[in-house]
């Protein structure tokens, strides 16, 4: 790059900076220092004006002074929500980067260009695409695919609330993950994204205002639905393609910069609701779901009177009362969902911690159980947490 | 009359040397609030009172802790507090081991001046509003111990506490405080 170019770029990266931080130009300030500049670039963004800065380079050396800008740049964005998909820092330690250096190498069959850490990447990422995806699946069929595997073979981190946070290395980068098997949230999006790309789907990580979170948008039949994979590696398809209304139950995004969701087609808990035509018979169909360890279903109420509406309502807040005030083992909640002359009703049960059932199969508990009645003869009483049937007790 | 100058003029010097030098005791008198000032900060060493803070918590969580004695203390209190570094004289932070069990948090800033307290202050209050929107994403029932952090100052001192026994941790820092 020539000399003069390379100023030019230097003054307008530092004009960008200042610019985008606030809103009327308030006069010129000078500089012939780099680490002045730096000083007073961080300075002049903690207030809330607009600052037109002249970089006088007279003895300097033109790269430090760019990286000094970088640098600046990189820092502000850390803390503060900013209308861009990239280079987004979550929990002041995970940042969200492009992947699309992989998925394209993938998409062209040439990895020219990559570096090896990219290389490996891509290697890893091409096997797996190679074991889920098979021929005749549909677009839906192949995001379920990706979302099923990455819910049950990556190990969510937590590390991300320790003060000084003990996330395990690359956890937030398809790299780490996928060598690993451990993910932090931006871990879990940014390798949903990686493989939805490398299968030719419009693919975008959504970040949430705090800066605190992140998450997926896919594309299905021209329509984006909301996926968090990080949320269901605990409770599968709760966050499995939602729309926006649902997903505002637990999210807060940039509306205005993200995609709008309106999907409904390929919403989990749509797909499977059933006809309800007596409201009574609610708290039955609840329970029964339970029994059967689903933990997304919902049901389609249709043509009901505002009567009906509100012992709906009644009945649904009741039923979550209920369960989360009982049961220490799984909690409830639910969303309704506006349709043509019908509401929907989806609900989602989320298991706390593992029950005994899913460690232990149903016929050496109960060898256990014969064990603990022979040796304890009158003094063996069945386990309170479940029932007969060996079915956690709920209520 | 020309020893008369020359007299006058030794006279006149002798008397501005003097003058120069005779008014040592001025700024000592000024200094003196200063050194009231400095004297309000832990009179233990970091580690001894992270003990004794330690001690009052009480918890029943593992608590990892760190201080300006670390290889890279910096970077460690950019974490809680992203004050620029020249201006801390020492730290010390005690923090849940593993934060997916708890939120509990104790720090303590000393600062070299006493004008940076404030800003320390705020960006440890801006600290616990950051948590309490991490936890509320993550761990929602962790979240509450973050509603009752106590945020306070003491002479040079900043100080966070996020503890079910934060009554008996504040006033085992009180104690501490010469």
């Amino acid at each position: 790059m020539k000399k003069s170019t390379k100023i030019l770029t230097v003054i307008l990266s530092a004009l960008l900076l200042i610019a985008s931080f606030g809103a009327a130009a308030v006069g010129a300030l000078s500089y012939v220092n780099v680490n002045k500049l730096a000083a007073s670039l961080e300075m002049i963004s903690q207030t809330s004006e607009t600052t037109k800065v002249s970089v006088k380079t007279v003895g300097e050396d033109l790269d430090e002074l760019s990286a000094v800008v970088e640098d600046v740049k990189t820092k502000l964005s850390v803390g503060e929500d900013v209308a861009q998909e990239n280079d987004v820092c979550i929990a002041n330690d995970y940042w969200i980067r492009d992947t699309s250096a992989v998925s394209d190498a993938y998409k062209s069959g040439s990895s020219e260009g990559l570096d090896d850490r990219q290389k490996e990447t891509l290697k890893m990422a091409s096997d797996l695409l190679d074991k889920l995806i098979k021929k005749n699946m549909t677009s839906y069929d192949k995001e379920k695919a990706v979302y099923e595997w990455l819910t049950n073979n990556i190990n969510s981190e937590l590390g991300m609330l320790t003060v000084i946070p003990t996330s395990s290395e690359s956890s937030d980068e398809p790299f780490g993950v996928l060598k690993y098997k451990s993910a932090v949230c931006v871990g879990y999006a940014t390798t949903f994204r990686l493989l939805m790309q490398m299968l030719g789907m419009e693919c975008m990580v959504v970040h949430d205002t705090s800066l605190t979170h992140s998450w997926d948008l896919v594309k299905l039949d021209d329509e984006w639905y909301h996926v968090d994979c990080y949320f269901d590696s605990d409770c599968a398809y709760r966050h499995f393609n939602l729309d926006d209304a649902a997903f505002e139950q637990d999210h807060d995004w940039n509306k205005d910069f993200f995609p709008k969701a309106k999907g409904k087609k390929y919403s989990y808990a749509l797909q499977n609701a059933v006809q309800l035509d007596d409201i009574c018979s609610l708290p039955e169909l609840v329970m029964d779901k339970v029994k059967a360890n689903e933990s997304v279903f919902a049901c389609i109420l249709k043509d009901i009177g505002k009567d009906d509406e509100a012992l709906a309502v009644y009945m649904v807040n009741r039923i979550e009362e209920i369960i989360n005030s009982g049961s220490d083992e799984i909690s409830f909640d639910h969303y309704w969902a506006e349709g043509e002359g019908q509401y929907t009703l989806c609900m989602f049960v989320t298991r706390i911690s593992d029950t005994i059932e899913d460690v232990i199969d149903e016929e050496t508990l109960e060898t256990a159980e014969e064990a603990l009645e022979k040796a304890f003869g009158d003094l063996y009483s069945p386990s309170d947490l479940y029932d007969d049937d060996h079915v956690l007790r709920v209520g | 009359m020309k020893k008369f100058v020359i007299l006058l003029i030794t006279v006149l010097a002798s008397a501005f040397v003097l003058g120069c030098g005779g008014e040592p005791s001025a700024p000592e008198i000024t200094e003196e609030p200063v050194q009231t000032q400095i004297t309000e900060e832990p009179t233990q060493s970091m580690f001894d009172l992270a003990e004794t803070l330690r001690a009052a918590h009480n918890g029943k969580t593992e608590l990892s802790y760190a201080s300006s004695s670390d290889d890279d203390p910096e970077s460690e209190l950019a974490y809680v507090c992203d004050i620029d570094y020249g201006k801390v004289k020492d730290f010390l932070m005690l923090f849940a081991a593993d934060g997916s069990k708890s939120a509990d948090e104790i720090v303590v800033i000393v600062l070299k001046d006493q004008a940076d307290v404030k800003t320390a202050v705020d960006m440890l209050r801006t600290h616990v509003e950051k948590r309490k929107a991490l936890y509320d994403a993550y761990e929602p029932a962790l979240a509450k111990a973050l509603n009752k952090a106590e945020v306070f100052s003491e002479g040079r001192c900043a100080v966070l506490i996020v503890s079910e026994n934060a009554y008996d941790v504040r006033n085992a820092f009180m104690e501490s405080i010469g």
